[in-house]
Formats: structure tokens, C-alpha cells, sequence
């Protein structure tokens, strides 16, 4: 058994990372891939925040633990209601409780969905959690003031601003930049600084923490970042300017990561994993638009064509108030699930669609996604749509979009309504991508080893082994014995009980669907309202 | 799960509802800089009293699935008036909707 420390990097990936360490500017990440073993780390079937994390941590796919998206969406006859993703939804029980059950103590620091927060035994606090309503999301209640006491503390720096997230990821105003990179840099030492005091003055084996500004700024700056793509536009004083700024900001993550691996001690093994890669995309492909052209979906007639570049909805209505209901079939909530959803009936208020009518209605948007092209290249823009069966297996797939769609370059669609289906983008903007990183370093790991990439599902077996517990049975990755200088023989822990949590999740009640006489209209207004949605990537 | 089914039955008491969302404002809002000075009661404004914004109508939503053990609650009907989004919402308002809610049953 040895204490672990697992630092989590939201969207790293070694297209950066590698040029970074070439430069000098992350020597600490350079000496983990010297002293210990690298991967290439594959994500969940769409590579999201929410749902790749969430596999991180309870060794199931998303068909298992039930997370999709940071939304979860509920299907009613006569439209679609959503609301936001809670752990109450996580089917599964996360490492922290499996181990809580054996006697070991973590620290879980800004992973999303961890949101109302579990008894752990341990300290826990959420991801995605506004200032206002952080003291309620720590675990335990008395963290706050402890961490509150502190001098060089400012817990209102922890958050994200969820407005400005959402902006960020379609289209930062320029005079935006330098703030945006600068705002990351504070959040990571104030979550470094609670691991810190964490790891200084209570007992711990599994201590954890995500440092998000890796996604925030790659969704933003990807082009300042990326070396060829910067050589050819970054002349401008303001274009330097960023950049340092950027690199600096990766300069002091990987100070942050010294210092919490040598809080941690010698005798420590260290994991380093993110949840997707990242890579860039010069193009916006227009889901919704091109349902609409295809008469899967209908436009209310005043429904606004969006700004150049924006996948969201922001500042404008939601994208399900867009929708004339009586005549939609199939639509996109969401960028960031990729996911088409298709009606219970055809149309609002129409039977239910039998097995064959809802295979045959894929079936031919499949058929029809494939088709599309880049008429400017000639290149498909669609490279792969999965059922939601094939993505996310499980007892829990019918929560999950009825198809996932993989882009070209792995980007977001838009949900947004255009007068084109295609759109090449002004400037190249950093999507994800299904590859992250894996690293691990620390005793009985193999030193200076590169294997072949792993799974994210991967990562929950080997932290059990580097903790001294065996693997529950029902994790779906394996323990990946080449990372281990004597591969260890694979211990599996008896098969657990069918909890509670097991259990497919209840339809919504029928008599829980929206008021009589609320037009969809007004409904949607709410949900706009209530999506708050910063939680919509 | 246990623990929110006794919640969802406790709430069946006369006036435990309106108590229930009391308590959770009252924990939710302590150290807000809100600048009310009186009890959180019926008559208290979610926005007017105590500054709710959107992003605190999702986490209190949270916090009342959580507490009342019931989740999927068509809370538009709270927050809708004749298609419009409320301006206001009081706390006589929340206790009103969950009682017709959670004597509808279904506990998730």
C-alpha cells in the first residue's frame, strides 16, 4: 500500500504538454516522464467533462453511473425537460466511498457532479459550485470556516464564473484574454492552497484535486498556445502578450505540481490523468440547422440566426425555445453531448414510436450525418454516430442521447440556428479530443517507460492497486500491470451486493410533466433561466 | 435514500413543508451579503429579500429534491405565470407547490 496522490489536468494533452517540456517550462512534469511511466489516455465514447471524470472515479462507463452531460434530460410526451446533473445521479459508488469503506481517508479538491456532496470520510469539495453556495458543497460543513481562517485564502476565488465560462468556450472578446488567463492562474493556487493545508494537517491516503484552467484556456487561447498556429497570426503586441501570459500560466501549474508532490513525500505514488485531450477545430458544424433542413426539426419563425462562431445559445433564448415542438422530431440540447435526442412520439402528443419506427428514424439520420460534406474539402464532416447502445451500454443508456456524433475534428456541434450547416471558423478554436495523458511515477513504478495508451477506465484499478486494495469486480477498465516494475497478479475484491444505485433510473411520472396550459414557449423560458447553465459546456 | 423517504413523510406534518424550505434558505443565505435583516418566513422574496439570482434557483432546486427525496418536480409551475417567468417568488409560494407535489407522491 502507498499513499497516492492523483492531480487531475481537465483536458491535458501531450500535443501541448510535449512542447512545453521541450522549452523548459514544465520541468516537474518533464522529471514525472523521466522518473516514471506515460500514456496516451482514452476517454469516455463523447469526451466531456462531467461523465469522463465521473468514470474516473467509480471505474464505470457511463452507462453505468449515469452521467451524460451536465445536464440531465428528461423526455416527456410533450417536450423535453432538463435540469442539472447532481451526484444524487451517479449510480455507482465513487473510489472515495470504496475506499471509506476500507479505512482510507481522502481529499477530493474541484471534480464536477460531485455536487450535493457524499459523506466520504474524508474532505470533499465540489467542482461547478457558485461562491454563494460553496459552504453548503464542502464536506464536511466545518471546512468552510476552517478554510475561511486562513490568511492566504480567498474561497470566492475557487469558482468559476459560469457566464464567463460559457463565453469562453464559444467566443472570448480579445480584451477578454489577458483576464481570462490571469483569473486561471489565481484559481489554481487557491485550489492548490486547500490541498496544501489539507495534506499538511489531516491524515490522508487518496489525495485528489482537478486543475481546470488546462480546459478553460485551450477552449479560449488554443491558437496563442499551439507554436505553428501562433506563428501565424501573433505579430501584435496584445497576440505576445496573451501568449506569455499562457505559458506563464503552464509554468505555474507545473510549480503548483512540485510543490504538492513533494508535500506528498517520497514514498508517494503520483497519477496524473485528464479527462479528453484537446485539439483544435476550424469548423462549426450546425446540428440543429441541418435537422431543420432535413424535416427532422422545425425553427419557430422568430427564432434568430446566432452570431458568427457561437455553438451556445448565449444570450439569446435556449435552444429548446427555439423549436416549434408540434413539428420537431429529433433535436440537440446541448454542444457538448454531441447528442441528437429523439421524441418519444413524432411529434408532441403523438403515440410513442414503436422500436422499429425509432430504429428506422435513426437510421436515416445516421445515414444522412455521414453524408454531409465539407464542400470546400470534400471532407465528411461527420466521422462516426453512435447509438446510444454502442456508446454507452449499460442499464442506464436510456438516459443518454439516442445518437452520439463524433465530428471530423472531435468538436462541439452547434445547437444554434444558421443560415449555413457548415461554417469555417474566423479563428481556430481548441475542442476536445478522446486522447488525454496518463502518467504515474513513485515507488514499484517503472521508470522512463512510454506503454500504450490506456483507458480512462484504466485509471480506478490502478489507483485501488497503488492504494493496496484489490479491484472490485465490476470496474470495467483493467489494472494496467505494465506500469508496475513486477507486474502485480490482479486481486479481485468479491462481487458487490445490487445496491440501490444499481437499479435502472424511474421514468418521470407522467403526472410530473409539465402544468396543463404552460405553452412550451414560456417553459423554455424557465429552463433558459434555470440552466444558469455555466454548466453547459 | 432511506433518509429521504423519512424526510418526504416528516413533510406530510401540517406547516413541516413550509419549515423544510425555511430552513434551507435560512442555511443557504447565512453568510450572504444580502442586506435583510429579518426572519426568513412566508412573505420573504427569493429575488426582493434575498437576492437570488438564476444560477441560486438551480442550487436551491438541489437542495429541495435533496431534502424532500424527490426529484423530477415540474417547478416551472412555480416559476411560471401565464407563460411568463416570474418576477418574484415568495416563500409561501415554494411551500404551496411542494405540498400539492409531495402529497402527489412518487418518491424518487
Amino acid at each position: 500500500m502507498s499513499r497516492t496522490l492523483l492531480i487531475g489536468l481537465d483536458g491535458a494533452t501531450f500535443t501541448v504538454l510535449d512542447a512545453l517540456m521541450a522549452r523548459g517550462l514544465m520541468p516537474t512534469l518533464k522529471s514525472l516522464c523521466d522518473r516514471g511511466v506515460r500514456a496516451g489516455l482514452m476517454s469516455t465514447a463523447n469526451p466531456l467533462t462531467p461523465l469522463a471524470w465521473t468514470s474516473l472515479l467509480t471505474g464505470r462507463s457511463p452507462g453505468h453511473h449515469g452521467i451524460f452531460d451536465f445536464v440531465r434530460v428528461e423526455q416527456h410526451a410533450d417536450h423535453p425537460h432538463f435540469r442539472l446533473a447532481t451526484s444524487s445521479d451517479i449510480r455507482c459508488p465513487t473510489i472515495y466511498a470504496r475506499i471509506g469503506e476500507q479505512g482510507l481517508r481522502s481529499i477530493s479538491l474541484n471534480f464536477p457532479v460531485m455536487f450535493p456532496p457524499r459523506p466520504i470520510d474524508g474532505f470533499l469539495i465540489p467542482g461547478f459550485v457558485p461562491h454563494r453556495h460553496l459552504q453548503r458543497a464542502m464536506h464536511p460543513r466545518e471546512l468552510y470556516d476552517r478554510l475561511s481562517a486562513l490568511p492566504d485564502l480567498t474561497l470566492k476565488e475557487l469558482p468559476v464564473d459560469f457566464e464567463d465560462e460559457r463565453r469562453s468556450v464559444q467566443v472570448l472578446a480579445p480584451e477578454r484574454h489577458e483576464e481570462w488567463v490571469r483569473f486561471h492562474i489565481r484559481r489554481e493556487r487557491q485550489w492548490f492552497k486547500v490541498l496544501e493545508h489539507l495534506m499538511q494537517t489531516e491524515p490522508w491516503d487518496l489525495a485528489s484535486v482537478v486543475f481546470d484552467g488546462v480546459d478553460k484556456l485551450q477552449h479560449a487561447c488554443w491558437r496563442f498556445i499551439d507554436d505553428g498556429l501562433f506563428a501565424t497570426f501573433g505579430d501584435s503586441d496584445w497576440a505576445q502578450r496573451v501568449r506569455d501570459l499562457c505559458l506563464d500560466y503552464f509554468r505555474q501549474l507545473d510549480d503548483l505540481m512540485a510543490r504538492a508532490i513533494d508535500l506528498a513525500g517520497p514514498e508517494t505514488r503520483v497519477f496524473l490523468a485528464s479527462d479528453h485531450g484537446f485539439g483544435p477545430s476550424d469548423e462549426i458544424f450546425y446540428v440543429n440547422s441541418w435537422l431543420a433542413e432535413q424535416g427532422f426539426l422545425k425553427w419557430k419563425d422568430d427564432a434568430p440566426v446566432a452570431p458568427e462562431g457561437y455553438i451556445n445559445t448565449e444570450g439569446m433564448k435556449a435552444a429548446a425555445f427555439l423549436f416549434d415542438w408540434s413539428r420537431t422530431s429529433a433535436y440537440t440540447l446541448t454542444p457538448g453531448s454531441n447528442g441528437i435526442y429523439i421524441r418519444p412520439g413524432k411529434v408532441a402528443g403523438a403515440p410513442d414510436l414503436s422500436d422499429a419506427e425509432r430504429a428506422s428514424l435513426r437510421r436515416r439520420i445516421i445515414d444522412g450525418l455521414l453524408s454531409v460534406v465539407n464542400p470546400k474539402t470534400g471532407e465528411r464532416v461527420v466521422r462516426k454516430v453512435m447509438t446510444r447502445e454502442e456508446a454507452f451500454p449499460g442499464p442506464h443508456s436510456g438516459l443518454a442521447a439516442d445518437l452520439t456524433l463524433v465530428l471530423r475534428d472531435f468538436g462541439f456541434v452547434s445547437v444554434t440556428r444558421s443560415d449555413a450547416i457548415l461554417k469555417t471558423r474566423k479563428d481556430v478554436a481548441g475542442v476536445h479530443n478522446p486522447r488525454g495523458i496518463f502518467l504515474a511515477s513513485g515507488p514499484g513504478i517503472r521508470r522512463g517507460a512510454t506503454v500504450g495508451d490506456l483507458s480512462i477506465l484504466d485509471v480506478t484499478p490502478a489507483l485501488m492497486q497503488s492504494l493496496g486494495l484489490a479491484v472490485p469486480q465490476e470496474f470495467e477498465g483493467r489494472l494496467p500491470v505494465e506500469i508496475f516494475e513486477d507486474a502485480p497478479a490482479v486481486r479481485l475484491a468479491p462481487a458487490a451486493v445490487p445496491s440501490e444505485m444499481d437499479r435502472p433510473a424511474e421514468p418521470v411520472a407522467a403526472g410530473m410533466a409539465a402544468a396543463d396550459g404552460m405553452d412550451a414557449e414560456g417553459e423554455a423560458t424557465v429552463m433558459e433561466r434555470l440552466r444558469a447553465l455555466g454548466y453547459i459546456e | 435514500m432511506m433518509e429521504s423517504q423519512q424526510a418526504g413523510a416528516a413533510a406530510k406534518a401540517p406547516g413541516a413543508v413550509l419549515d423544510g424550505v425555511v430552513e434551507i434558505l435560512e442555511e443557504m443565505t447565512k453568510e450572504w451579503d444580502t442586506g435583510f435583516s429579518g426572519s426568513i418566513g412566508p412573505e420573504t422574496s427569493l429575488m426582493n429579500n434575498l437576492t437570488f439570482e438564476s444560477i441560486d434557483i438551480v442550487m436551491l432546486i438541489v437542495a429541495i429534491e435533496e431534502r424532500f427525496g424527490k426529484k423530477g418536480m415540474p417547478f416551472e409551475e412555480l416559476l411560471m405565470v401565464d407563460g411568463h417567468y416570474v418576477d418574484d417568488l415568495k416563500v409561501s409560494q415554494i411551500g404551496a407547490f411542494l405540498e400539492k407535489q409531495l402529497a402527489a407522491g412518487t418518491t424518487a
